[in-house]
């Protein structure tokens, strides 16, 4: 085999080698990228839901739960950390968790439950999404 | 010198080059799930301090009227809490205003650590949190009942005669004729119609009037209203709220809370109930206050978060 022939397949192999490397190695960056991406969303879908819940317990709003301008500040706040934010409702309940039929009042608990849609990049795991992260926290109503 | 294998050392650089900037992009993306999640459990133990602090501070100047030693109380449990003011980065405001009973500010600011990210030049992250109490005696009835009772279901201290389950209803027409009869009432807003005074139950209509002392608010037309018996057991058994009581010519004299046990619209026609305060004859009025925000019961004071 001559040098030049040598060579040029010392090169082949690199560009094979370069090409597998690079794919596992983006796939794992990418991976890790989505993980982290995953735990800030669902992190920040929980929080949305505590804060939610703390501002609906003080301004209920008149009409329903919820309908008060402080509760749509809150949200639009919220919906700066996590897009695509949604409240999937705003419940009435008592103590032990069941829902009050009769009128909401000081004393009752609002569970404010809230929903976001996670899509990875990686294809390997946006082939399985979009995955919804939902969540619900509840607080005492003043 | 050997001979030189083709393109290795200039791989090498390249690789360094790729590597570095992957690590750059998984401390970012570490750090921002990592210090992003921390600073997000800091603002909710900071916004817990902070309201603990408002509560403790309202409290104690409606014990002790006294500004600087609520502060301090308000300080001292921000402390105990965690937050401590002037400690590092942490500094705990707190405003006292008492235009409108008292009212507590305590604001909680402080900076999160970042733990990765601080290799990216960020290393901190500011967080803020503010709350407000309320504490005071009510001047407002927000949600009473729409229904009266006598003067004469009170000693004459002002004491409620009445402590334990009563059945309230003797006669059930336009004014309360002795101490354990009552009357409907729509304040004084015209003549009493079943629909309204049922709307007023659910919550789903507001009376919002201002009373006189002495100003007439029983019926004109001796309705027995038998439905609304049904609605009060429905909507209104086990609550408190505050009820307007009247001299024996319907005439407001002022206000007390009670709590309605159960009601019954067949042949007795009565509420069942009992009285939790004295009569208290202050100039109230029926506030504003819809179904999802209204308080349904006067205490002797106030003391809750209002923001």
């Amino acid at each position: 085999m001559t040098g030049r022939r040598r060579k040029a397949a010392t090169r082949g192999q690199a560009l094979a080698e370069f090409a597998i490397g690079i794919t596992v190695f983006l796939t794992l960056l990418i991976g890790i990228v989505d993980l982290a991406r995953a735990a800030f969303l669902f992190n920040g879908v929980s929080d949305a839901a505590r804060e939610l819940a703390r501002v609906t317990s003080l301004h209920p709003g008149t009409g329903s739960l919820g309908s008060s301008g402080q509760t749509a500040t809150a949200l639009s706040g919220e919906r700066t950390l996590v897009p695509g934010l949604t409240v999937s409702s705003y419940a009435c309940i008592d103590i032990a968790g069941s829902i009050v039929s009769r009128a909401c009042q000081p004393g009752d608990w609002v569970r404010v439950s809230v929903r976001t849609t996670f899509s990875p990049v990686l294809p390997l795991l946006s082939a399985f999404g979009p995955f919804t992260f939902a969540t619900a926290s509840s607080a005492k109503i003043q | 010198m050997g001979a030189r294998q083709p393109g290795s050392s200039r791989d090498e650089g390249q690789i360094l080059v790729v590597f570095a900037l992957a690590i750059m992009a998984i401390i970012g993306m570490v750090g921002l799930a990592i210090d992003g999640g921390a600073t997000y459990a800091q603002r909710r133990d900071q916004q817990t301090s902070a309201d603990l602090a408002a509560l403790a501070g309202a409290n104690d100047y409606l014990l002790n009227n006294n500004p600087s030693q609520a502060i301090a109380r308000a300080k001292a449990v921000a402390a105990s809490n965690d937050f401590t003011d002037g400690s590092g980065p942490t500094s705990v405001g707190v405003t006292i205003t008492t235009t409108n009973g008292v009212q507590v500010v305590v604001s909680v600011a402080s900076a999160h650590r970042n733990s990765f990210l601080g290799a990216l030049g960020m290393t901190t992250w500011q967080v803020s949190t503010a709350a407000t109490a309320l504490a005071g005696f009510p001047d407002t009835a927000a949600g009473a009942g729409p229904f009266i009772f006598s003067i004469g279901a009170f000693n004459n201290d002002g004491t409620p005669k009445y402590q334990s389950a009563t059945d309230f209803g003797d006669a059930n027409g336009d004014v309360p004729v002795n101490a354990l009869d009552i009357a409907w009432t729509n304040y004084g807003t015209g003549n009493v119609d079943t629909s309204q005074v049922d709307a007023i139950i659910k919550g789903t209509t507001t009376i919002n009037k201002s009373l006189s002392y002495g100003e007439y608010i029983g019926q004109k037309n001796n309705g027995f209203h038998t439905a609304l018996f049904s609605d009060v057991n429905t909507y209104l058994s086990g609550l408190e709220m505050p009820v307007a009581i009247v001299d024996n010519n319907g005439n407001f004299m002022g206000w007390a809370t009670f709590h309605v046990n159960s009601a019954d619209g067949g042949s007795n026609k009565h509420i069942n109930g009992y009285f939790l305060s004295s009569f208290t004859n202050a100039r109230l009025t029926v506030s504003s206050c819809s179904n999802n925000a209204c308080p349904r019961y006067l205490g002797t004071y106030v003391l809750k978060l209002t923001n």
